[in-house]
């Protein structure tokens, strides 16, 4: 826990990640490694390619940054490095995915988010950034988290 | 002959027995529906599993034993579902040939009564759901998902603060209506937002809410964030400080010797901002002066204090009615979000949506104009 920053994880969210932590440790989702660091409140994981997808074989990482007040609040979850290449997935590494915005919900954990994320990859039919990527990575030039964007939702396939 | 009305009498008792809760769709051969709830006096709260029972015979009844089913099951694993059932199983087939109906009844009733805990963990702090006392944990009675009452509370907190509703504010007004019926102001609660159950995001009913409506309002103690105790809040005395300030309040604004910060005005050396204490070594020097006395020549407008930040003076602010900023509500630009609110929560500013229900979605992102119309 990172105490000396202002915006440290609270008691109830430093708690409630040990918890997460620990599960994580005993039953991880399957295709995710967590990479060990002192720092409860930035994971940094290891994401490999459902075998029989587009991605198979291949290695991504997502860091996992958790607010204060989680999991009251979603956690930001953005690619880093090198992106996949994926109809929702910007080369900035933001993901549209409508659980790690409007449709949180405090019941979710990380490895619920992995699972997602996973399956959002594994039902990709198209290795392809989306149509609007260049735009939309302009636009968070400065660093935007993408919890700051306004996400709109409409594709219920991939 | 005989059998068939020995069975119908054993039918009419199970009637006798179990009222509104047997539903009879067939006389002879039996075939009927009990509603299982735990032996709980009536307690509608301390209910964490339910089920229904089917129980279905053919015409040779009771020489071959009824079929046997649990629907509609809440709150139960699929284990227990079927230890309970490979149970009643084992009695119909030892009472083969002997009326059975209630005495199936009163043992599945029994075996419900047995399990009922609730299983598993709360989904906000993911600790086991253990039963201390009959308020440590809470069911939404519609989906029978289970939560500590504290950690339950503290999410309707912030999900009311996101909506720009300050819980104090809330209760005071609906304590003013001296609606003593918790339902009724639960209900009154709900219409004012919409809460979902975090698990399966059904709506909440106000019944559900009931049953921690008292706790709702009251500091849990182990907040981060600052919380007003609800009990100094609420107190006689406070109330009486409370609305002798407003008076006060009022009479200012009437005069114009009240300049209140408007949503697009910028924070300026002086103007009274009151920071978490957590922050305090930032705020400036200013803080402390927020001065009580009504200047003779004051008449600002709102404009002029993004202007004249030499004129901090004349700004005031009643204490009864401060305008407290949460550092975190001040965007980036250092413009203040809209002060809404007015008790010591800040609401937070949320722009999300209402949830989406069903599986995860995803698409293209539109851009999020913040705080619209700011830069005309």
């Amino acid at each position: 826990m990172s105490s000396s920053s202002p915006k440290g994880l609270s008691r109830i969210a430093a708690n409630r990640l040990h918890k997460e932590l620990k599960e994580w440790q005993m039953n991880p989702p399957a295709g995710f490694k967590h990479k060990v660091s002192d720092n409860l409140q930035r994971w940094i994981v290891e994401v490999n390619g459902a075998p029989n997808t587009l991605y198979e074989n291949e290695t991504y990482y997502l860091q996992v940054d958790f607010p204060e007040n989680y999991p009251m609040e979603a956690p930001q979850v953005i690619f880093t490095h090198n992106p996949p290449l994926h109809p929702h997935i910007y080369s900035n590494g933001h993901i549209c995915l409508d659980i790690l915005y409007d449709s949180w919900s405090p019941a979710m954990t990380v490895s619920s988010i992995c699972i997602s994320i996973l399956s959002m990859l594994s039902s990709s039919t198209e290795k392809a950034r989306p149509v609007d990527n260049d735009r939309y990575v302009r636009n968070c030039r400065n660093g935007k988290s993408p919890k700051e964007t306004r996400w709109w939702f409409h594709d219920d396939k991939v | 002959m005989m059998v068939e009305e020995e069975t119908e009498q054993e039918v009419d008792a199970a009637i006798s027995v179990y009222g509104a809760d047997c539903t009879v769709i067939c006389r002879f051969p039996p075939h009927l529906l009990v509603r299982l709830q735990p032996r709980t006096a009536n307690d509608v709260s301390q209910q964490f599993v339910e089920a229904v029972l089917m129980i279905q015979a053919n015409s040779k009844y009771p020489e071959e034993p009824p079929m046997l089913e649990l629907k509609d099951t809440k709150g139960l694993e699929d284990a227990k579902a079927t230890r309970i059932l490979s149970d009643l199983r084992d009695l119909a087939s030892d009472l083969a040939s002997n009326p059975m109906l209630v005495a199936i009844c009163e043992k599945a009733l029994d075996s419900i009564t047995e399990m009922n805990q609730p299983d598993g963990n709360c989904c906000f702090c993911i600790e086991p759901l253990v039963m201390e006392n009959k308020f440590t944990i809470m069911k939404l009675i519609s989906c029978f998902h289970c939560f500590h009452s504290e950690c339950f509370i503290r999410w309707w907190r912030w999900m009311l603060q996101g909506r720009g509703l300050d819980v104090s504010d809330l209760f005071l007004a609906l304590q003013l209506e001296e609606d003593k019926d918790s339902v009724a102001s639960c209900e009154k609660l709900l219409e004012q937002t919409e809460v979902n159950c975090p698990v399966c995001r059904k709506a909440i009913h106000p019944h559900d809410l009931a049953s921690v409506w008292g706790a709702l309002f009251v500091d849990n103690g182990q907040e981060d964030e600052i919380v007003p105790d609800a009990e100094v809040i609420f107190s006689k005395s406070e109330r009486e400080r409370k609305a002798k300030f407003d008076t006060l309040f009022k009479v200012q604004q009437d005069r114009g010797g009240i300049v209140e910060p408007k949503k697009l005005e910028v924070i300026v050396p002086g103007m009274f901002v009151s920071v978490p204490s957590t922050r305090a070594t930032e705020s400036g020097s200013g803080l402390a002066t927020a001065s009580f006395e009504l200047p003779e020549s004051s008449s600002l407008s709102a404009s002029a204090v993004e202007c004249e930040s030499s004129q901090q003076d004349n700004i005031l602010l009643s204490q009864g009615r401060q305008h407290v900023l949460g550092a975190e509500t001040i965007s980036d630009n250092g413009r203040i979000p809209k002060s809404g609110g007015r008790g010591l929560n800040q609401p937070r500013v949320r722009y999300g949506r209402q949830v989406n229900r069903g599986g995860t979605r995803r698409g293209n992102w539109v851009r999020r104009d913040r705080g619209t119309g700011l830069n005309e």
